[in-house]
């Protein structure tokens, strides 16, 4: 579905896709990025050496990408750094060749970023998933993210008392100048979670706010949550976790916090214990864009 | 699973190519799709022809309005499951695929709508999702998903977000009421609540077109006046002003205490847990 009206002022943006060996999804991620037509935007493939169908599918497109490869690198992570090293759009973002974008995503990222000068990144409010043939199971709302609650765990599965929700990679995206202030990396090293040790940079930076329009869509696959998959990540959430002086937690706080929970949302703020988080939302009608606050305990 | 969908369409070309091309783009569906003209003179007709080898039936031609557009719309269809997209609005890509999913894993379905209503504005960037809480039948008639009742009111229904059997569009008459000129949808809604729950799906489905003319204060007022009318053909009335406070006073509890009130309506979701597999009815109380 094309954005019907480009506006020339359109920020430069730049999307990063690591591929390697998922041809059974690779085109639908492509044809997510490109179909938006979006008139501004600067999109890379990084392909580690696929000897499955994805190069031909690359190669399909490939007069309307900025710059692609395929030879074997060390790794996801690797392939998203080399895509953003050539870039140089003002926001960036990555896409994994098994997830989707909505198909309003950059026109609506790019609006919100133009409005609010002091943002950024930002994320989904409503992160979305489809299964392994790609049908759409599910959207959710993300209660929204403070950088004191994502060190002390909140946005990590390890701790059930205190954790909510992870933050959805591919709904997610930034300016160039965060990406720099951050480092101006990915860990090339982390086979899973590379995501999880970015965020964490970035929040020395700056708070992360929600957007109240879905952008992504997660691939849910057979082994995505297995116990192979899963245990390293939780490892890796937790040594970048360990970097920080913030603790989870403790028995006593978990209860509190319980107990906090039962109040109303308003009174929230009264027990010392919320987190602020913040909303860009737009109200009913032609009203802009406003950005709100909510708390979570 | 066959989905007959009907665009009823009047001098609106502007939007007309993408409302047509979010139907005729879905992901995996088998549609059939009419579009019904009410004799437009501003370019609606050639865009309409440009798909015409991909629609089932498209006429164009002057009629009494937008519900008599639908009727004679609705009748050239066979689908099992019926809904229709205003030639402003549309679809998100996997709607009908969704639905679909959802009515051939649940028989006991007979229509549904999304928990997450989409908005555009008037260029048509997708603006603002939000969440809804779900819909009970009871909660329609007492005014629950009409702004009449400022303190009672919390969302309407999404109209393009609705799909629904044919079985139950033909238990509750089997046509619009050429008789409403703005709330066809909030009567049909009416009508098909006497047989069947109104059932959310945890996936945005339709995007809505905001125009600045949609909530002129006429506009909004006739609407407002026709679905008086239409919810006083049932023998339900809008909470009192006692009820109002101690449904207030309710909504202060937990959650899971709101049943415990007797002031609680059931609403049912559908959704797949976790990894997900299947779809299943999830309950869930509002105030």
């Amino acid at each position: 579905m094309a954005t019907v009206n480009p506006k020339p002022d359109f920020p430069k943006i730049s999307l990063v896709t690591p591929s390697f060996q998922q041809d059974r999804f690779l085109e639908a991620c492509i044809r997510s990025v490109l179909d938006q037509e979006y008139t501004n935007l600067e999109y890379f493939v990084m392909d580690g050496g696929s000897t499955d169908g994805s190069v031909e599918i690359i190669r399909k497109y490939a007069d309307r990408l900025s710059g692609w490869r395929s030879h074997a690198d060390s790794g996801h992570m690797d392939a998203v750094q080399e895509g953003f090293q050539r870039s140089g759009g003002e926001i960036m973002g990555w896409l994994n060749s098994d997830d989707r974008l909505t198909p309003w995503a950059f026109e609506v990222v790019a609006a919100v970023f133009r409005e609010f000068p002091e943002v950024q990144w930002i994320t989904s409010m409503y992160p979305m998933v489809m299964n392994a043939d790609g049908l759409v199971l599910a959207a959710r709302r993300a209660e929204g993210f403070h950088s004191e609650a994502f060190y002390r765990g909140r946005n990590a599965p390890f701790n059930p008392r205190f954790y909510s929700c992870m933050i959805q990679q591919e709904s997610t995206f930034w300016r160039r100048g965060l990406w720099e202030r951050a480092g101006a990396r990915v860990d090339i090293g982390l086979r899973v979670a590379g995501d999880f040790e970015l965020w964490s940079r970035f929040f020395e930076h700056a708070e992360l706010y929600t957007l109240a329009v879905p952008l992504g869509i997660f691939r849910i696959q057979p082994d995505s949550f297995s116990s192979r998959e899963f245990e390293p990540y939780m490892e890796v959430c937790r040594r970048v976790l360990a970097k920080y002086s913030h603790r989870p937690p403790g028995k006593l706080e978990s209860l509190a916090r319980r107990i906090a929970r039962e109040l109303p949302d308003r009174w929230q703020p009264l027990t010392g214990l919320a987190y602020p988080v913040s909303h860009i939302v737009k109200g009913s009608g032609d009203e802009p864009y406003a950005i709100r606050q909510s708390w979570i305990v | 699973m066959k989905f007959s969908i009907v665009t009823p369409s009047y001098n609106q070309a502007h939007f007309l190519e993408r409302c047509m091309r979010s139907v005729l783009e879905q992901e995996a569906a088998d549609v059939e799709y009419v579009v019904v003209d009410g004799g437009s003179t501003d370019g609606s007709v050639e865009t309409i022809k440009k798909y015409s080898s991909r629609l089932s039936y498209w006429t164009s031609r002057p009629d009494r309005g937008y519900a008599d557009a639908l009727n004679a719309g609705f009748e050239r269809t066979g689908g099992e499951i019926m809904g229709w997209l205003n030639s402003d609005d549309m679809l998100t890509p996997w709607a009908l695929r969704v639905a679909g999913s959802v009515f051939r894993a649940l028989p006991e379905v007979q229509w549904i709508t999304t928990l997450y209503p989409l908005v555009m504005d008037e260029d048509g960037m997708v603006v603002a999702a939000r969440r809804v809480e779900g819909y009970n039948a009871r909660a329609f008639y007492h005014g629950r998903n009409v702004p009449l009742s400022k303190n009672f009111y919390t969302s309407v229904i999404q109209q393009e977000s609705t799909f629904w059997r044919r079985g139950l569009w033909e238990r509750a008459g089997g046509s619009m009421d050429a008789g409403l000129r703005m709330a066809g949808d909030f009567d049909l809604w009416a009508r098909f609540f006497q047989y069947a729950d109104l059932y959310a799906v945890g996936v945005p489905l339709g995007c809505f077109r905001f125009q600045r003319e949609s909530i002129t204060s006429s506009r909004m007022d006739s609407y407002l006046e026709e679905c008086r009318t239409v919810l006083k053909r049932y023998p339900y009335r809008t909470p009192s002003g006692v009820e109002l406070i101690a449904r207030r006073m309710a909504r202060l509890l937990p959650r899971r205490l709101y049943p415990a009130t007797g002031l609680a309506y059931p609403v049912f979701h559908i959704r797949q847990e976790g990894r997900g597999s299947e779809w299943k009815i999830f309950r869930d109380w509002i105030l």
